[in-house]
């Protein structure tokens, strides 16, 4: 475990010290280098919260942003499957407001509707692309 | 086209496949589960007495999707349509009531293709929690 440690705390100084370079700070401003990585990661953080894919992109290349810390954010967001579902006053609010309306469906509910009770409804024929393409 | 259900432990998964004679493939899928719709703070609140009782039975889309490669094609609307027309057709016929149909949309895209077939959004964050009141469309 100490040498795993001392391994793990080596890589760190080093990646550390890359980034103190590429960021342009002198070996006195470690505080400042954390204070701008905290602030970079804060941001990715925010982002994957959001449910938001980051991606870096230049002309037609894309590389998308993965890590298991991102993967730890999005499945702590995601709601188990059967767990009650809490709301909070303000969406409590907002239900109310739904439930006292009076009923108002949009177009492509009532066309749901209708497809529904037209017995000879068929799901689309589909044509497969030949490549995935970024949403 | 078909739809075949897989069970996955709490929800039910529905598979559309894409009969190809050459080759079957999964071309979207849906999962439904039951929810109890329920109020975080237990705090009183005047202004929030004439809420309904809480909890609120609904069912939930748990989730709803479409291979990339077939989309634009009507087959997320397609399987919206499958999931509420179930909803509905449990909450009709089926031994207890359900009043919300109720989904967490992944990002501005899916809460816009919700909001469009009538759900509306209860928060402005993502997971955005939406719902649709089933009781207007049961007793129509």
């Amino acid at each position: 475990m100490p040498r795993f440690q001392a391994l793990t705390n080596s890589v760190l100084e080093e990646e550390l010290e890359m980034l103190r370079k590429r960021l342009g700070l002198e070996q006195s401003q470690k505080a400042e280098l954390l204070r701008e990585v905290a602030g970079l990661a804060a941001w990715v953080v925010r982002q994957a919260e959001q449910g938001r894919e980051i991606e870096a992109r230049q002309g037609e290349s894309v590389e998308a942003l993965a890590h298991p810390a991102l993967d730890r954010v999005r499945a702590r967001r995601a709601r188990p499957v059967g767990a009650p579902l809490a709301l909070t006053d303000i969406e409590v609010e907002h239900l109310t407001a739904v439930l006292d309306r009076p009923f108002a469906p949009s177009s492509d509910l009532r066309a749901a509707l209708r497809s529904l009770a037209n017995p000879n409804r068929r799901p689309p024929k589909l044509r497969w692309k030949k490549k995935a393409t970024a949403a | 086209m078909a739809l075949r259900i897989e069970a996955l432990g709490l929800a039910r998964t529905f598979l559309a496949m894409d009969d190809a004679p050459t080759r079957p493939r999964l071309a979207g899928y849906f999962s439904l589960t039951t929810v109890s719709v329920e109020r975080a703070s237990i705090e009183q609140q005047p202004n929030l007495n004439r809420l309904p009782r809480f909890p609120i039975p609904g069912v939930l889309l748990a989730r709803l999707a479409v291979d990339r490669r077939v989309q634009g094609q009507g087959l997320g609307g397609y399987l919206f349509e499958e999931a509420l027309g179930l909803t509905l057709q449990l909450a009709r016929t089926g031994p207890v009531a359900f009043r919300l149909f109720v989904t967490d949309a992944i990002d501005a895209d899916a809460a816009g293709f919700y909001e469009r077939h009538g759900l509306v959004r209860l928060s402005d964050t993502y997971p955005c929690r939406m719902v649709l009141d089933l009781r207007p469309i049961l007793g129509s």
